[in-house]
């Protein structure tokens, strides 16, 4: 869908004429991709028959080495023929960046990638996800979302990034095939559940209140061949829902309706991340605390907080793959008279390029406590310049019931073709 | 598609301390190989670099991509940054290696689709030059520098003159390499054809077809790697340079490169 293009178009205006005073020059270009992509399921089911094209205008204005603006333009559309609703149309990034001495202000449809790991990102809380593809690749989930963002470059390797987001955006949920069963809840005798109803949604509304900001800063050190150490403060909400159930009475006494409610909830997260280089290889981690507006855990309509910590290390062995190991836990706080929640995973990733065209991939995810995981081979080769086919497995496996056992129906095949100009 | 955050290693040392040298044309004759090893040595550098490289690989079945790139060098090699220009897919893609104090290389790779700058370990030098013929190490070995690898030998001297040499593998070397035998025109100084060896195999023959003077500087221009036992092949095309410009520090900056 198109948000709020008119304010964004304002924004990017407002800043190409700042920037303009100077008689700048102005230089852009027009760019863009399309694509096609086709999946088959294991149990039959066909998850994407899609064409995309995408178009970006950037540019810049100024001269020499650094320019006193740069401004980007990216609109989508999107026909999928497996989708509920086929055609779609996107406002990508629409931005403008304005340089001004040590300090980058920034305003328009962005996305802003905080942390240093790759599955798994803690402190990575800025934009809602597209999880239309829960599995899919985490770069390509981040939706741009309307944001103010000023990135302050100090002296001695300091980077300050403040970022406020007025308007809250939530990610786009799985569709029905990647969501669980509705938990039916214990209900005491003489009452019972006679359907479903649809759930109602309460999305933050555009208030003053409601306004979400955080920040992060940057420290470069001198370590080895290279270190960096972050820490993370952002106030806001989160981008998926809680869901709660309700019951609602019927007209016949002890029957009711059970009607989800999916809720935003209110945190504020505090965390960090950091990189180091160490010889050939590349230490990686976060960790972050979230904090919800129910510590008790008294309302179930409320999430709880969480705690979630990821440590990796990444290496290029010599004539092989580039390969990466992370781990990764999570622990939610319970709601009252119930038990914590754990997640203990590993994520190792293999890269190889066996040569100028070909390019192998694969994935690993396991959940060590529930003994469940996604394997994901996938291979890519370079037809012509821009011209890149793809072909990628993703393989669960898992108990039923499990995180990732509860998708083995869901092991699909996809393969795409896809242009970019 | 080749991932550019395979990293790169000493990539000015690459194309531009080594190879962008040769200014300094001498009429004298060498009788050793030590005297041609030292005057390739002697030659001037140009303290800073900007060129546009245009690398295009083939296979052996001719098809070919390309990638355009534009680097900036300072220090002597020692501060580089790279940045992607074609094709589409891979626009904007950039890497920073700056050497410290300590000597040791701070390298960072920057991918539009990532959103962010990621540190990456120095690379092997066996590792492919960004998908190309050439690796990292035959790269560094394009200046004839072949440092404390080799144990050189004049075996000829040819019409022009041309001298061709023979480096063999010293003790403790870390080549991949036990033998190159390289043609230095006395003319440039600038190896025009290196072939590479491993176990009394030719396994690579590089060949620099082309060269442009700019300002003190005769410069290759046109690189050529080909893998024998494939019959792959890399062409490097340098152009557009300017040597010895005020490139600004914050160049070679994470900023900078996110740009």
């Amino acid at each position: 869908m198109l948000r709020r293009p008119l304010s964004l178009l304002a924004l990017l205006l407002s800043a190409l004429m700042f920037a303009a005073t100077a008689n700048a020059q102005v230089n852009y270009r027009l760019g863009g991709k399309v694509a096609t992509e086709f999946g088959v399921a294991i149990d039959g089911t066909i998850p994407v028959a899609a064409a995309d094209l995408r178009l970006r205008l950037d540019g810049e204005v100024g001269s020499g080495f650094f320019p006193d603006a740069i401004f980007v333009a990216e609109v989508g559309a999107r026909y999928d023929a497996a989708a509920a609703e086929p055609f779609s149309a996107r406002l990508g990034r629409a931005y403008a960046t304005v340089y001004l001495g040590p300090v980058d202000l920034s305003a328009g449809n962005q996305v802003v990638a905080w942390g240093s790991t790759d599955a798994v990102n803690p402190v990575d809380v800025i934009n809602p996800r597209d999880l239309a593809n829960p599995v899919g690749n985490p770069s390509d989930q981040r939706l741009p979302t309307p944001l103010l963002r000023a990135t302050v470059h100090g002296q001695d390797g300091v980077t300050v990034d403040l970022v406020v987001v007025p308007v809250f955006a939530p990610s786009a949920l799985p569709g029905a095939r990647w969501q669980p069963a509705i938990a039916m809840p214990q209900l005491p005798p003489g009452m019972t559940i006679v359907g479903v109803v649809e759930p109602v949604t309460e999305v933050p509304a555009f208030t003053v209140g409601n306004i979400q900001f955080g920040g992060r800063a940057t420290l470069d050190l001198d370590i080895g061949s290279g270190a960096d150490v972050s820490v993370v403060a952002y106030r806001g909400f989160r981008h998926l829902p809680t869901v709660a159930a309700n019951l609602v009475p019927t007209e016949t006494p002890g029957l009711y309706l059970l009607q989800p409610s999916l809720t935003y909830d209110h945190i504020t997260l505090l965390g960090s991340d950091f990189s180091a280089v160490l010889g050939n290889y590349v230490l990686r981690g976060e960790a972050a605390y979230t904090f919800a507006d129910d510590p008790d855990g008294t309302d179930p309509a409320v999430g709880n907080d969480t705690f979630a910590a990821v440590l990796g290390v990444e290496t290029n062995i010599a004539g092989g793959p580039f390969v990466a190991l992370q781990g990764a836990y999570q622990r939610t706080a319970p709601d009252a008279g119930t038990d914590p929640t754990h997640s203990l995973s590993t994520v190792l990733s293999a890269t190889f390029d066996p040569d100028n065209r070909t390019g192998l991939d694969v994935s690993w995810l396991h959940e060590w406590l529930d003994g469940s995981g996604v394997v994901r081979p996938s291979l890519s080769y370079s037809f012509a310049d821009g011209l890149t086919g793809t072909a990628a497995a993703t393989i669960f496996y898992g108990p039923d019931g499990s995180t990732y056992g509860a998708w083995k129906d869901n092991t699909e095949l996809r393969i795409g073709l896809e242009f970019a100009f | 598609m080749t991932d550019p955050r395979r990293p790169t290693r000493r990539l000015v040392t690459t194309l531009f301390l080594a190879l962008l040298l040769g200014g300094a044309v001498s009429a004298q004759r060498y009788t050793t190989a030590a005297e041609i090893t030292a005057a390739m040595d002697a030659m001037p550098n140009p303290s800073t670099t900007v060129a546009t490289l245009r690398m295009t690989i083939t296979a052996a079945s001719g098809h070919s991509l390309t990638r355009t790139m534009q680097i900036w060098t300072a220090d002597e090699g020692r501060s580089q940054l790279i940045k992607f220009l074609e094709p589409a897919d891979v626009r904007g893609s950039g890497f920073l290696s700056v050497e410290q104090a300590s000597g040791e290389s701070e390298t960072m790779i920057y991918l539009p689709a990532l959103g962010r700058v990621r540190r990456v370990a120095g690379g092997q030098e066996q590792d492919a030059f960004f998908g190309s013929d050439f690796s990292y190490e035959e790269i560094s070995s394009l200046s004839g520098d072949f440092g404390d690898d080799f144990t050189t030998t004049l075996l000829e001297v040819q019409p022009g003159p041309v001298y061709v040499m023979e480096g063999t593998a010293a003790a403790g070397s870390t080549s991949s390499y036990d033998r190159i035998v390289y043609q230095v025109p006395e003319a440039t100084l600038i190896p025009r054809r290196v072939e590479f060896y491993r176990a009394g195999e030719l396994i690579k023959v590089l060949t620099i077809s082309g060269t442009v003077t700019v300002g003190d500087y005769t410069l290759p221009s046109i690189i050529r790697m080909e893998t024998v036992a494939t019959g792959s092949f890399t062409t490097i095309d340098q152009s557009d340079f300017t040597l010895d410009g005020d490139i600004p520090a914050d160049v070679f900056t994470e900023r900078f490169l996110q740009r």
